[in-house]
């Protein structure tokens, strides 16, 4: 992969990446941290990088296990957070309504979380989601069901938005 | 009770809009991320140079247990089906592994109390078996270059290491990714069919547990790592070590292909239990085994 190619990449995917991981662990300023680091990896790795399937799952999977070490280590109090990327600028605030949802997304179990948002937002056949989790498909189909009915429930009581975020706790 | 509401119309306008990007801001550029990635890539090849030097000192090793006297040789644990012949040369290949692979002491963990301790980094498969249930060599699995390390667990206050506890890495480099796949299946097989070997410790009831995938969390490279954990109980331990004879040995092993690369890392300690949590990292060797794979991939 050369320089154009990773930068045309870079700009088709950017966004979308960000907002899939922004879902999954409900900090926007994170996952544009996370995604970038993703990025780097990729570039640093090009070689390797080049023959990946699915690029696109291999910056979301990197940028999303970045993000789940990077909380862990926060929580043990080993080091402060990795911030080789610092923004130059805060991330804006997203629409109200996607805020509910990702609250409410917060609230789930971390697999039925990866799950949903694979399938129902970055818009993945089961199949390809059970390759991306490395769960069996028909996990990955119970844990969409149990998710979209926890979801309901949470998305139909406000009074179940607050606190309980999973990533960022 | 609340109103039902369908999260899916929620989930579809979130995947239409900033699921998709729309919204998201790009406050970086993908020049920036370039720069980060050459900056991780002259890291990398720093590593690899001072490795390189580590490696031309370590040749020696393996010539020291041609001679018989292998610093593992006071670990009585040989395996008759081990090939006895080390796969090492007198000249290191283009492609050979070099020992800064393998995990350091600073890598190394166990609990707050205890911590492995790199006793031994070699090249080749040498005289010892790389795995308590191996029944041959690396190098007779068709690997081109073979590193292994040997570590002992060590206790605060403790003089001597703990009694009956190893850990042991190997990394082997093969021609092709199926091969590396095909050598991990053999490898795979030896453990959960160990029950002959385990005798020289004089164990006589060996069981594996489960099979569990490398923690999700910490590996990577997920697409391109193939990893499993595979734990494993042997009794009884011998009662120079538990006179009460409540205690079994406990194992786990780290198997993992990486690219043309295999790695098995695997661990032994006696005890009545092992909890490790994973909201803490979960097993040492599933916090040690993704820093296995980094050091590797580093090298390339």
């Amino acid at each position: 992969m050369d320089a154009q190619e990773f930068d045309d990449f870079y700009a088709a995917s950017f966004r979308k990446v960000t907002g899939q991981v922004y879902a999954m662990i409900g900090d926007l300023d994170e996952a544009g941290e996370c995604v970038q680091e993703a990025f780097a990896r990729a570039w640093a790795h090009r070689r390797t990088f080049g023959r990946v399937e699915h690029p696109e799952a291999w910056v979301r999977t990197t940028a999303y296990r970045l993000a789940v070490s990077r909380w862990r280590r926060r929580k043990r109090g080993e080091r402060a957070p990795d911030r080789a990327l610092a923004l130059g600028e805060a991330i804006a605030a997203v629409d109200e309504s996607h805020v509910a949802l990702v609250a409410a997304l917060r609230q789930l179990p971390e697999a039925q979380r990866q799950a949903l948002v694979l399938h129902h937002i970055a818009d993945l056949p089961v199949a390809q989601v059970a390759a991306e989790v490395g769960a069996p498909e028909g996990t990955v189909k119970a844990r969409l069901s149990r998710g979209r009915a926890a979801l309901a429930v949470l998305l139909a009581d406000d009074s179940g938005l607050a606190g309980g975020g999973v990533i960022n706790a | 009770m609340p109103e039902q509401h369908d999260p899916l119309d929620d989930l579809t306008r979130f995947g239409a809009g900033i699921g998709a990007g729309s919204g998201v801001p790009m406050p970086f550029s993908a020049g920036e991320a370039r720069q980060r990635g050459d900056r991780l890539r002259r890291r990398r090849r720093a590593l690899v140079a001072g490795g390189s030097a580590l490696a031309v000192a370590a040749v020696a090793v393996p010539v020291f247990a041609l001679a018989g006297g292998s610093p593992r040789a006071d670990d009585d644990r040989g395996l008759t089906a081990v090939d006895p012949t080390p796969s090492v040369s007198a000249s290191v290949p283009a492609t050979a592994l070099p020992t800064a692979v393998l995990l350091t002491d600073d890598d190394t963990v166990y609990n707050e109390g205890s911590d492995w301790v790199r006793t031994g980094a070699y090249e080749g498969d040498g005289q010892e078996p790389f795995h308590p249930c191996a029944r041959a060599t690396l190098a007779s699995l068709g690997a081109a270059s073979v590193v292994v390390g040997d570590y002992e667990l060590r206790s605060p206050g403790q003089d001597q290491p703990a009694r009956g506890a190893l850990l042991q890495e190997a990394v082997a480099r093969f021609d092709s990714e199926d091969a590396a796949r095909a050598a991990r299946a053999t490898v795979v097989g030896w453990i959960r069919d160990c029950g002959e070997a385990v005798r020289t410790f004089g164990a006589t009831a060996y069981r594996t547990l489960q099979t569990r995938r490398l923690d999700a969390g910490a590996a990577v490279d997920a697409q391109i790592i193939d990893a499993r954990i595979i734990d494993a109980q042997y009794s009884p331990v011998d009662t120079s070590i538990d006179p009460s004879g409540d205690s079994a040995y406990i194992a786990e092993t780290g198997v993992a292909v990486q690219g043309s690369d295999l790695v098995v890392l695997g661990s032994q300690v006696v005890g009545q239990d092992y909890n490790f949590l994973p909201e803490e990292g979960g097993t040492p060797v599933n916090r040690m085994l993704p820093v296995a794979l980094e050091r590797l991939r580093d090298s390339r």
